[in-house]
């Protein structure tokens, strides 16, 4: 069985975003960038299941700029056998990203998508759903812990009442979520190695995908500073201070 | 100022007839240059200057030849012709803003007066400190206008220099006022020794001319100390302190609060946590109304904050913190609170002046070398060609080298075995009482993240095979260093032949977790921090543990970053049994052989393990085995192999990543015969 895992270059985790001066965005100028930490998930999953014998060939996906070709080798060198790249020097909106994977999908025929449940950047968490529509496939979603059971997949998952168990018909889409695994470091040597693996350029005009943004932002600014809190005597002073902000009548 | 928390730092401060114009005070501190290298001293005090200090001192400065401590190089004013190193250092002070003080001393029966050949005298006749076969004598009356007058030329003479605050220093049991002060040294039968007011006669005095002299343009501070910590012996805080300060409030423009000795006020972080004798220096504000600075090693600035809030201080004293990092205001000002070095507490500072060498920081490598290097701690020279580098080991030259070649704009690799970054650092900051050490590692691991053309590989053990192929323009190897388990230091140069290999163990191996059975002994022949370290984590397990050392000390090498006492202290407490001037030559079945230091005479005690900690072996092999084959290098494109910090000869953790940063700023220059930093030599004197 092929299992495909997209995954996306985003703003690395330690980074401390700002926001451009006009508001128009997150500024990314000599901004370090990686693999979103949910995609590494999803690539370690896909590994653990090929070493286990469930599948034969993991293919990674990525849509972005020439640069996610790094993106695209770190999972190479964790693991996976091939890769494609969807060039897009502009953002792409989630979906258009799930437009093209399913295209990709079409043409692949993958037994399983693995995904990030969702980008750390813009934490959107639509993709894997929309690919799930668009492929008429079924999902399990926020993935705790996935077992293959013949032509079916058990998936737990993590909602906000406690664990929820769905099994779904191969071939199904799961999205994962933190506590699946921990992944694998990508070693440099397994980098180096990984040059070798092959690695498709193509892009969105080739699977016929108009991508063109369907949303404008209107506006991006930074959370207001935490302001220094007031430190007061008594009850009835709180009390004051409440009717003063309005809180209380 | 982008963060208004910490607004109430940047105010200004009246001290006397001067303003500071913010609380960030780098107090008084020693740092080996002083007058033998008086750029260096100025050089680095103008850093300060730069980095936003409101008020910078030099260290103590040496007034008459009746004192003199060398070879410790101190600052001096003995007579006009030491002014121009003054003036270089006030005026680069003053070049930010700041105000420049000099603490003026004259160090008493504490001066051995090794050079001048003068008859140190103090309160009444004493023995010097040192082992030094040396005695004072008691001073007279004359003695005491004597010391008034030259204190008084001295105030003049910084004057002149330029300086702004003028020191009368009274603290650390060096100097001739507090010598007076203290019941220890004072027996004094006259109007200079019995009673408080007696015994604080020569410091009121002293202060008295001081601001007769230069008062009306200059403050005049008091550094004091409220206690002594000997207990009833001595001056307390809350009892001979409080009153010295109370009844000289009106003489002193500032208090400037000090504990103990020095190695009391400098306390390591292993002896005790930032803002440690905050329950002394409270009392002081309780005495006078005059503004008021300490120390506590303070590198939080929250901790600043709250210590002018609650009334414990006025302005933020620091010493250390403005070692580690001399942009500490700058970065509070422009809310860069994550790029602050924070200080370790190691004292290699202090042991710089003890070993009377140019000050250094193991978490600043720059420290000492603003002037003789030309090195600045927050501006790195920009790159000098495209070449890709690859770093192989994250430890705290790796770190350092990788953190420097990405600030200077070049394409990094930086390659660890191990599944987490800083390597020693991280493995001894988890040993008893390192764990502040840990900095080291946490700074350049914040830097780190915001170097996008630094990428870091962890779980990627590097071969030859694996560099050749990596497609990296230069090599550098930081591989680090394993503690040896032959025995082979100081005392033994060739490998012991009886030791039984099963019941040896190394720091390494402590550090990884290995097992140990006691009765266990370790044998010290490092003589620094980590035999010492050993003993009591091992001791904290409930094992029987000895500690044989060759030295007639514990971790003797200590002594000179103030905590030999107390390491020897706390191991004794603990139950450590200590056996000294003894050298291990065989272990074997359960039986150690100890030999006499001084006689050889031989002694056998049964142990189940020893760990020994004698010296380090490089982890060179990689960096042989590459430079081994010139052809394939030349084949792979490769310019250059370089072995750096432990891996190039095993030493401090500030001599690597002093090597990480040297490579990182000059590896583009070609090797030369030319004395590698800017050095002063002396004038010729006349000659019949």
């Amino acid at each position: 069985m092929k299992i495909l895992v997209p995954v996306k270059r985003v703003i690395d985790y330690n980074v401390k975003p700002r926001v451009k001066m006009d508001g128009t965005g997150v500024d990314l100028t000599n901004v370090k960038m990686s693999m979103n930490p949910f995609d590494e998930i999803a690539v370690e999953e896909a590994i653990r299941l090929k070493e286990k014998g469930a599948a034969s060939e993991i293919v990674l996906v990525s849509v972005g700029p020439q640069k996610a070709q790094d993106t695209l080798r770190t999972g190479l060198a964790m693991g996976a056998d091939r890769a494609i790249l969807v060039l897009s020097d502009q953002e792409v909106e989630p979906l258009a990203v799930a437009k093209l994977l399913k295209a990709v999908v079409d043409e692949e025929q993958p037994g399983i998508v693995l995904l990030g449940k969702q980008a750390i950047d813009d934490d959107c968490n639509q993709t894997g759903q929309m690919l799930a529509a668009l492929t008429g496939r079924p999902q399990g979603t926020f993935a705790s812990k996935v077992e293959i059971k013949g032509d079916s997949i058990e998936v737990t998952r993590e909602v906000d009442g406690g664990l929820e168990t769905v099994s779904l018909t191969l071939p199904a889409i799961v999205t994962t979520d933190l506590r699946l695994n921990e992944p694998r470091y990508a070693s440099l040597p397994n980098i180096m190695k990984a040059k070798t693996k092959p690695l498709a350029a193509k892009t969105p005009a080739d699977y016929r995908v108009d991508i063109a943004p369907r949303l404008t932002t209107l506006k991006v600014e930074e959370p207001a500073k935490r302001q220094a809190g007031v430190k007061l005597g008594s009850v009835d002073e709180l009390v004051a201070k409440f009717k003063d902000l309005g809180v209380v009548a | 100022m982008t963060n208004s928390r910490y607004e109430i730092l940047f105010e200004p401060v009246r001290i006397g007839p001067v303003t500071a114009k913010n609380r960030f005070y780098q107090v008084p501190h020693c740092n080996g240059m002083g007058h033998r290298a008086p750029s260096g001293m100025a050089g680095m005090r103008r850093m300060k200057g730069e980095g936003g200090w409101g008020v910078i001192c030099t260290e103590v400065c040496e007034i008459h030849p009746s004192a003199d401590i060398s070879p410790h190089s101190e600052a001096r004013l003995w007579d006009d012709r030491d002014i121009p190193a003054l003036a270089r250092a006030a005026d680069g002070i003053h070049e930010f803003g700041a105000l420049a003080g000099v603490e003026l001393g004259h160090h008493g029966f504490r001066a051995q007066n090794r050079t001048t050949r003068e008859v140190p005298m103090g309160p009444s006749a004493h023995a010097v400190a040192s082992y030094d076969p040396v005695q004072s004598r008691a001073m007279d009356k004359q003695d005491i206008r004597n010391l008034r007058r030259w204190h008084r030329a001295a105030a003049l003479r910084a004057k002149q220099a330029g300086f702004d605050l003028i020191y009368v220093y009274a603290a650390h049991g060096l100097v001739t006022p507090m010598q007076f002060l203290s019941r220890k040294y004072n027996q004094r039968t006259d109007e200079y020794g019995g009673s408080l007011e007696n015994r604080a006669r020569l410091l009121r005095e002293l202060i008295e001319d001081t601001k007769e002299a230069v008062g009306d343009t200059c403050a005049v501070p008091v550094r004091i100390c409220i206690d002594e910590l000997i207990g009833a012996g001595g001056v307390c805080a809350s009892e001979e302190g409080r009153d010295v300060i109370e009844m000289l409030s009106d003489h002193a423009d500032l208090w400037d609060v000090t504990v103990g000795d020095w190695s009391d006020d400098s306390l390591p972080s292993r002896f005790g946590p930032e803002a440690a004798y905050e329950d002394y220096v409270a009392h002081v504000k309780k005495a006078t109304g005059k503004p008021v600075v300490g120390v506590g090693r303070f590198t939080s600035p929250d901790t600043m904050v709250s210590q002018v809030r609650r009334g414990v201080l006025d302005l933020v004293g620091a010493a250390r913190p403005s070692i580690a990092d001399p942009f500490l205001p700058n970065k509070i000002r422009d809310d860069q609170l994550d790029d602050i070095r924070e200080c370790i507490g190691c004292n290699i500072c202090a042991a710089s002046d003890n070993t009377y060498t140019p000050i250094r920081c193991t978490q600043n490598p720059t420290m000492g070398e603003e002037w003789r290097r030309g090195w600045h701690p927050e501006i790195m020279p920009p790159k000098e060609s495209e070449d890709r580098i690859l770093i192989v080991g994250a430890g705290p030259a790796g770190l350092e080298c990788a953190v420097t070649l990405g600030k200077r704009g070049y394409q990094v690799a930086l390659a660890d075995a191990r599944e987490e970054l800083g390597g020693r650092v991280a493995r001894e900051s988890r040993l008893p009482g390192l764990s502040e050490w840990g900095r080291v590692r946490e700074y350049r691991m914040s830097q780190l993240h915001q170097l996008p053309d630094v990428s870091v590989f962890l779980a990627s053990m590097m071969t030859a095979e694996d560099i050749l192929e990596a497609e990296f323009d230069r090599i550098v190897l930081a591989t680090g260093s394993k503690w040896r388990r032959d025995g082979v230091g100081r005392w033994h140069r060739n490998p012991v032949s009886q030791l039984q290999a099963d019941r040896i163990f190394t720091p390494d191996d402590v550090m990884d977790g290995t097992a140990i059975e006691g009765p266990v002994f370790v044998f010290d022949d490092d003589h620094y921090y980590m035999g010492g370290v050993i003993a009591e984590k091992l001791r904290d397990q409930g094992l029987d543990v000895t500690l044989v050392t060759p030295a007639p000390l514990v971790s003797a090498w200590t002594v000179n970053t103030l905590e030999q006492t107390r390491i020897q202290a706390r191991l004794l407490r603990k139950g450590v049994k200590i056996a000294p001037s003894r050298a291990l030559t065989g272990f074997a079945d359960g039986v150690a052989t100890l030999a006499c230091a001084f006689t050889g005479e031989e002694i056998k005690a049964d142990f189940t393990a020893a760990v020994l900690v004698t010296s380090r072996a490089a982890d060179d092999q990689l960096y042989r085995e590459l430079v081994a084959d010139e052809a394939r290098l030349a084949q792979a494109n490769i310019k250059s192999v370089t072995a750096i910090g432990d891996s190039l000869a095993p030493g401090t953790i500030a001599q690597a990543v002093f090597g990480g940063h040297r490579y990182g700023r000059e590896f583009e220059k070609p090797m030369t015969d030319d004395v590698p930093f800017n050095r002063e030599i002396s004038e010729l004197g006349p000659w019949p």
